[in-house]
């Protein structure tokens, strides 16, 4: 199996346990899960190592998107304890 | 023009060429149609790939719209996962060629590159004899003759052991031809190493099962087939590794591929070498690189 196929099967079984897991706590603010699908991505990209240089150049592009995303996620809810 | 590209006669020979010829109809070369072949190739992993991506991402989009009216949490973050994960498929590259096969191909082609020119230089026509050696971790040699003559046909075996290249197996001059060590030497070391046994205890037999499961060990090959008949052997792999050093080497050492064979073709006709004691010749090497598969005849001779 290809890096590739072990990054996107390791990065969808992290995904889906976090949604698994955070609705039978009860979680209901989508914020949190965005904010665990995009440390996820961070945590599958560092198990698992890239096999040519474009993957990782085009890993790199969609971790700073997902980084983008966490800190706007972070942003929204400190202005909301600020508020 | 080098055997690999669109050509109209063999760079071996100089024989005439049809446009749909795989080989050389006067040496029996392989000729590997480059552009074809990577257009075919293309074709099968996109096909792939994108349905599975635009499945994930148009699931994904309804599913989390339909959530978000409804106001259902989880069901909403499963359809964003769904449509991320549907576009970390279409969008990250699906790569064929690891790092570590990169490097393999990168450093062990110039000195491939230099048995092609000293065969090429020396005007070497004859196939390579593999020659029977025993012993964990020992590969047999290559000796490519001169000419064919009684003598040159049968190697002495006790030639493995000597560590010169050029070397004189008759008592008349045209008894000579070059020594080598067999490009596939350290593929079949692993081979063995993976297996923990020597492959010359391992008859012909149960050669298959141990190829296929050491090459799939080792992450080089799978489904491996082997089939004897009198004193031809024909196996077939697919591979997983060093398919781009395969087509590489079709494309400029022809000689080299058709004569002593490619790292993967040179570890199984050794690996064949020691199973049976015999002598051991190539016949045919073909790689098919839609499939990645690689069929390769041997002759054997006592």
């Amino acid at each position: 199996m290809r890096s590739l196929d072990v990054f996107i099967l390791t990065y969808s079984a992290l995904a889906f346990s976090t949604i698994v897991l955070l609705s039978l706590l009860g979680v209901s603010r989508i914020d949190i899960y965005v904010a665990l699908f995009a440390v996820e991505f961070f945590v599958a990209s560092l198990i698992i190592s890239p096999s040519s240089p474009l993957e990782s150049r085009r890993k790199t592009i969609m971790g700073i998107v997902l980084l983008a995303v966490f800190v706007g996620v972070v942003i929204w809810r400190i202005l909301e304890i600020l508020r | 023009m080098r055997a690999g590209s669109v050509q109209d006669e063999c760079w071996i020979c100089g024989c005439d060429l049809l446009p749909d010829d795989n080989f050389c109809r006067k040496c029996g070369i392989n000729l590997t149609r480059v552009g074809k072949a990577t257009a075919a190739t293309g074709t099968i992993k996109g096909d792939h790939r994108v349905p599975i991506g635009i499945f994930l991402m148009t699931l994904g989009g309804l599913v989390g719209f339909v959530s978000y009216l409804m106001e259902i949490i989880p069901m909403l973050a499963f359809g964003l996962a769904s449509l991320l994960i549907g576009i970390m498929i279409l969008y990250l590259p699906e790569s064929n060629r690891s790092i570590t096969s990169k490097l393999a191909t990168d450093s062990s082609l110039p000195s491939l590159l230099n048995t092609e020119k000293l065969l090429e230089d020396l005007d070497l026509d004859e196939r390579g004899i593999y020659i029977p050696v025993s012993g964990m971790g020992v590969c047999p040699k290559v000796f490519v003759p001169l000419v064919q003559t009684r003598a040159t046909e049968r190697p002495p075996v006790g030639l493995s052991s000597s560590s010169r290249i050029f070397v004189t197996v008759g008592k008349n001059p045209e008894d000579r031809g070059i020594l080598l060590d067999a490009p596939g030497s350290q593929i079949l070391s692993s081979l063995e190493r993976s297996l923990g046994r020597d492959l010359a205890s391992i008859p012909l037999e149960d050669l298959q099962t141990n190829l296929d499961s050491a090459f799939r060990t080792l992450d080089i090959a799978k489904a491996t087939t082997l089939t004897y008949q009198e004193s031809t052997v024909s196996i077939e792999t697919e591979l997983m590794a060093l398919l781009d050093l395969e087509e590489k080497l079709r494309n400029t050492a022809p000689r080299l591929v058709a004569q002593i064979g490619t790292p993967v073709a040179s570890a199984l006709a050794a690996a064949v070498s020691k199973s049976t004691a015999k002598y051991v010749t190539f016949k045919r090497a073909v790689l098919q690189l839609p499939s990645r598969r690689l069929s390769i005849s041997l002759r054997l001779s006592e």
